[in-house]
């Protein structure tokens, strides 16, 4: 199968330009420091993958989820649940989704779509994979909180799967969520309970939901103490880590494997606070992230980086999970709430605070956006995003176009010479 | 799916004729009949709630491969064009499953991916004339 990079929509860059970018790097190696917690979190992961492939081993049922659906409700049924957008991330780190796209294409879906989406249609037809044939949704889970994609993605395969779907209909939040908008979703909620005992045949569990929901709630305390750690210097935990990490709080949210996998990381994280040690020798330059992570080439983007003495200490993304808002003495509606406020569903203005907040509280001296042709509702906004928090902060930003998981849409050396040359401003080589 | 005026005229002088239309602001229009024997502002909402207008609204699963089957099935159309917007993604996720659904009620499909404005009217011509001729019995 032919992969061929269309540079004909990349702007060319000239000799002149490419010669100054390669005499100015440093070849200097930056020692990175691997995480012990890590071989906890592939057992973890494994495990995860392991039940949710053969869940009727467990006597369990499955329901497909997207990653801003409420999944509290869901584990306190007895129900598992599968999230294609993270299985689409596990496609791209593995290099698999471009081959999974193309199958898509091929039955007719249009390039331009989202490629989370098409990798998983790929693999619904072909059971190919890094996980092989995905274990069959006994129904859906879609919450457009996140974006609208989601609806006609998950409309297509209600129809391929012949199941219900149900849709979680969280309203855009502008500015601050209005009375009738959360009173709206807490009723959705409600409606999501119903739909849970009629799928299941069976009464929504209370007590055990609000076991679920404390331990989600402990959960995302133990990851947003995580990601503030990476405030000190030198950061413990760089942001590709975290890109690694975050796999248990998105599926294992509301379990104790996920409670007791964060304590441990907390732990050793605290500890490398407490002798100093950073998540790489030397760092020089701190930056932020934008948007959702290259899952393809992040070990690359952290060694072009690294090797100048620049590390990521905080994102938008890792931190979207570190849910705000989340009111438990009324579960059902602090989860409406929570789920209703996240990121994506927020105004521009929320954004350009919310990220000139994290260069403030991090020391930030810049910011990498990553401009995501897959993720309109990530990525529309960027260009005023940039300029507003450089505005309001003083910092430089830096935007990379690139695809989450189609590296069709991606120029390597291209984002190099960019990062090499913002770098330079970062330090004042000009 | 399209707006632009000349798309009528390529087809018809092909020789073929649009019976019925499913465009953003054309036939589409007629699902949203409102109800006159109820307060206005009911019958206003209660159309949106009972229409399959477009895709980008979810109204199930089925509803727009069923509505669309519908109403080609009752204009008497051998044909469906799909005039769809490039970067349009409503209507490019629901487009093979639209397509399979017609073609297995043996009525045959073509799809345009258009920009507005258009910049390759010649090509549009050739395939919808080659469209035309493929449905015209001999």
């Amino acid at each position: 199968m032919q992969v061929r990079l269309n540079s004909a929509f990349r702007n060319p860059k000239s000799e002149i330009v490419e010669e100054r970018v390669m005499s100015a790097r440093p070849n200097e190696s930056n020692p990175y420091r691997k995480i012990k917690s890590t071989s906890a979190y592939r057992r973890l992961m494994m495990a995860y993958y392991f039940v949710v492939k053969h869940s009727n081993w467990f006597g369990k049922k499955v329901a497909w989820i997207t990653s801003g659906g409420p999944v509290e409700p869901l584990y306190a049924m007895g129900v598992l649940p599968f999230y294609p957008e993270n299985y689409g991330a596990m496609c791209g780190a593995s290099r698999m989704s471009v081959a999974l796209c193309e199958v898509a294409e091929q039955k007719g879906y249009s390039r331009d779509l989202c490629s989370y989406a098409l990798t998983d249609i790929g693999s619904s037809l072909t059971g190919k994979g890094p996980l092989g044939v995905l274990p069959k949704p006994d129904f859906l889970v879609c919450g457009n909180n996140i974006c609208g994609t989601v609806i006609k993605w998950y409309e297509l395969q209600a129809r391929a799967f012949k199941v219900p779907v149900f849709f979680f209909d969280t309203p855009f939040v502008h500015d601050e969520i209005q009375e009738h908008t959360l009173k709206f979703v807490q009723d959705q909620m409600k409606g999501y309970i119903s739909f849970l005992e009629t799928q299941l045949n069976r009464p929504f569990p209370e007590k055990r939901f609000l076991e679920v929901c404390s331990r989600s709630f402990e959960t995302i305390t133990l990851w947003r103490k995580i990601l503030d750690l990476p405030m000190h210097r030198p950061a413990p935990l760089a942001v590709f880590d975290a890109f690694i990490h975050m796999a248990p709080i998105v599926t294992l949210r509301g379990t104790r494997w996920a409670v007791r996998y964060y304590r441990k990381l907390k732990k050793e994280m605290e500890a490398r606070v407490r002798k100093g040690v950073g998540a790489f020798a030397r760092e020089e330059i701190r930056l932020i992230w934008d948007n959702i992570p290259i899952w393809y080439d992040i070990r690359n983007l952290s060694k072009i980086l690294s090797s100048r003495g620049a590390v990521l200490v905080a994102d938008t993304y890792t931190s979207a999970w570190a849910l705000e808002n989340l009111d438990l003495s009324q579960p059902l509606n602090g989860l409406a709430g929570a789920y209703a406020t996240i990121h994506l569903n927020r105004g521009l203005d929320y954004k350009i605070q919310k990220m000139v907040r994290m260069v403030e509280r991090y020391g930030a001296d810049g910011f990498i956006m990553h401009s995501n042709r897959s993720c309109k509702p990530y990525s529309l906004g960027q260009y005023d995003l940039k300029r507003e928090v450089t505005r309001l902060t003083g910092k430089p930003g830096l935007i990379i176009e690139a695809d989450h998981t189609d590296s069709r849409s991606y120029a390597p050396q291209q984002v190099e010479k960019q990062i090499q040359m913002f770098l330079d401003i970062i330090t004042g080589k000009d | 799916m399209t707006h632009s005026a000349s798309y009528f005229s390529i087809i018809e002088e092909a020789g073929a004729r649009v019976v019925y239309d499913d465009l953003c602001s054309g036939a589409r229009f007629l699902r949203l009949m409102v109800r006159e024997d109820i307060d206005p502002i009911e019958a206003l909402t209660e159309r949106y709630f009972t229409s399959f207008l477009c895709p980008t609204k979810h109204k199930g699963a089925h509803a727009h491969v069923e509505t669309l089957l519908k109403e080609v099935e009752k204009s008497g159309a051998k044909g469906v064009i799909f005039l769809l917007y490039k970067y349009c993604e409503a209507h490019f996720f629901d487009y093979p499953d639209l397509k399979s659904a017609l073609e297995s009620k043996g009525i045959q499909t073509l799809l345009l991916e258009v920009e507005d404005p258009s910049y390759s009217i010649g090509q549009l011509k050739i395939r919808i004339q080659a469209f035309v001729e493929m449905l015209t019995p001999i």
